[in-house]
């Protein structure tokens, strides 16, 4: 390409470009005008409907404020109440917002908010309006339990109305009726007592809508929940999606166990074993102490700890044999050793040793609730202190690297230097928007990202394996990082 | 599954580290406890990052399981690290007593 064409070239690439630039622009300064356009009209209405809740008779047009609100009660009473509710009752329930506008209609978006706590066979209800009963929630409990939960649930109804300013006509829409449905638990009762609580599932009666697709909620610290072996309700997730359709005025139960997992009634059955390791702690101080009350404080020791360590050899040869079981029967089905089998014996193994980590932890609590054993109390009630101490400057780090989990995002609030909470930066989880909004790119970039991650790990786990195996090498593993 | 071996990984490492450091721990509250005070300072600090950590790792977009298999690796350079020093060490003083 000689000069001359390559200048030719040039000028009607820069040409295009040009082109292309001023329609970008043209588009933004549409929208921006219509933005700026739409924000003006939008302020002076919504300042309108504001002044809906004062008392002025503010006249907009041809009718004022009480006249608006008398006729969103009316509309709605009309259209879902059958004329039952009294104006009073519909706006202790129901409040209205404006959520959008054309030059001649006002959309009023309606909501009922209603948050309803109750014990087991919870009622969430409004009235006794079946269109309005919304979610009927029960948790059974593990029987014997002498442990009740609170719980509760969340449900916002919504509709909106769009009114006509000019022939004051309007219309209903609905097709969204269902926002939000929040099921939370709320804490430990304790006024009550009943030990004869039956077995059952999770199962929630709905009675209002035909058909439901949404979130189901559930907010709860399901870490207490468990550490508690009353109930047997185990929630993995907060956030989970469920579809149920046609259940109107049946019983639901959640469509996936795997988030609703649970105990099963045999958890109960003792075993044929020596039991627990934290068993066999229990019964060594309950020894211990029987001993210890009619002899001296080394003999009742030393007869507890020869007994435990017995119980403890059997537990652990129960423990390898079942693992070796565990592995022989898991050869003979690969499938289920990586899906079932692996996980098991893991557990197994990580519930073994925190079993021996807690019967240490009790036997010293013991001891430093009986005994006088103030040189070293302090060392005995920091044991297993996790608060405070050298150890933040390793573990705390690995803590944070553990508990990375891009899908446990909650929405980050920032507050601003100088003004009040309301006023703080809302930063939502981007996981969620880009689920939302671009799935398309999400998924390629996850295929993209899962390649760059497997080479990163693979190479850098490579280099640290390596280094390690050279006895040349000096703070090598580190390497591995690089 | 890769959480789970995470998680008894670490808790053993933490219940070791605990014990080994607990003494030293105890000196320190009882004689200068105005460091526990840098100590809390130092968790919150931490408990902050572990905030807003999850909010950038959904930011990244990445997948769960890229994620998983990050932190496992994290986890374990972290960890052979610390197992590999002491090792060392110990090599080398066998090699000094025994030559």
């Amino acid at each position: 390409m000689n000069k001359k064409e390559y200048l030719t070239n040039f000028k009607v690439m820069f040409t295009m470009f040009i082109c292309l630039v001023l329609l970008i622009l043209l588009f933004l300064s549409s929208n921006i005008v219509h933005a700026l356009t739409a924000s003006m009209w939008g302020t002076a209405v919504e300042n309108h409907i504001n002044s809906l809740t004062s008392t002025s008779s503010y006249t907009y047009d041809n009718y004022n404020s009480d006249t608006i609100k008398e006729f969103i009660f009316n509309r709605s009473n009309e259209q879902f109440f059958d004329n039952t509710l009294t104006q009073s009752e519909f706006y202790q329930r129901f409040n209205y917002v404006v959520l959008g506008y054309s030059q001649s209609t006002i959309r009023v978006f309606v909501q009922n908010y209603e948050r309803v706590m109750d014990y087991q066979g919870l009622n969430a209800i409004v009235g006794n309006d079946t269109r309005f009963f919304f979610a009927n929630m029960t948790i059974q409990y593990r029987a014997g339990s002498t442990t009740y939960w609170k719980c509760g649930v969340n449900a916002i109804y919504s509709y909106y109305i769009d009114i006509n300013y000019n022939t004051m006509s309007y219309t209903f829409s609905d097709n969204n009726p269902l926002t939000d449905l929040d099921f939370y638990l709320l804490g430990q009762d304790t006024h009550r007592s009943d030990n004869n609580v039956p077995y059952g599932s999770v199962d929630i009666n709905m009675q209002l809508f035909d058909s439901y697709n949404g979130n189901f909620s559930w907010i709860e610290t399901w870490n207490e929940l468990e550490n508690t072996d009353s109930l047997w309700l185990r929630v993995s997730g907060y956030t989970t999606d469920y579809t149920i359709t046609n259940y109107y005025n049946s019983i639901v139960d959640f469509p996936d166990l795997q988030y609703v997992s649970s105990g099963t009634p045999d958890d109960e059955t003792p075993d044929d074993g020596v039991g627990d390791l934290s068993d066999i702690f229990e019964q060594f101080l309950e020894k211990f102490k029987s001993i210890d009350n009619n002899t001296n404080e080394s003999k009742g020791f030393l007869e507890g700890i020869g007994e435990t360590l017995g119980k403890i050899g059997q537990s652990i040869g129960d423990g390898l044999n079942d693992l070796i079981e565990g592995i022989s029967g898991t050869l003979n089905d690969i499938y289920d050793w990586f899906t079932g089998g692996f996980n098991d014996l893991v557990s197994g193994i990580s519930d073994f040793v925190f079993d021996i980590l807690n019967g240490i932890q009790s036997i010293f609590d013991w001891l430093t609730g009986n005994y006088n054993l103030n040189p070293i109390e302090n060392f005995f009630n920091n044991f297993n202190e996790n608060d405070y101490g050298l150890q933040i400057f390793i573990t705390g780090p690995i803590d944070v690297i553990r508990d990375l989990d891009g899908d446990l995002c909650e929405p980050l609030r920032i507050p601003l230097p100088l003004l009040n909470e309301n006023n703080s930066i809302y930063l939502p989880c981007m996981s969620e928007f880009y689920r939302e909004q671009i799935p398309d790119f999400l998924n390629w970039w996850q295929i993209l990202s899962n390649a760059l991650v497997i080479f990163f790990v693979g190479r850098g786990t490579y280099n640290a394996i390596h280094d390690l195996l050279d006895p040349k090498a000096r703070d090598s593993v580190m390497r591995g990082m690089l | 599954m890769i959480q789970l071996f995470i998680n008894v990984i670490v808790d053993i490492l933490s219940f070791i580290i605990n014990l080994v450091l607990t003494p030293i721990n105890t000196i320190i509250a009882q004689n200068i406890p105005g460091v526990l005070d840098f100590y809390d300072n130092l968790e919150s600090f931490l408990l902050t990052i572990k905030n807003v950590m999850n909010w950038v790792v959904s930011f990244s977009g990445l997948s769960s399981q890229a994620i998983d298999l990050l932190v496992a690796y994290f986890i374990f350079i972290t960890i052979a690290n610390i197992s590999a020093r002491p090792i060392r060490l110990f090599v080398s003083w066998w090699d000094s007593i025994v030559s």
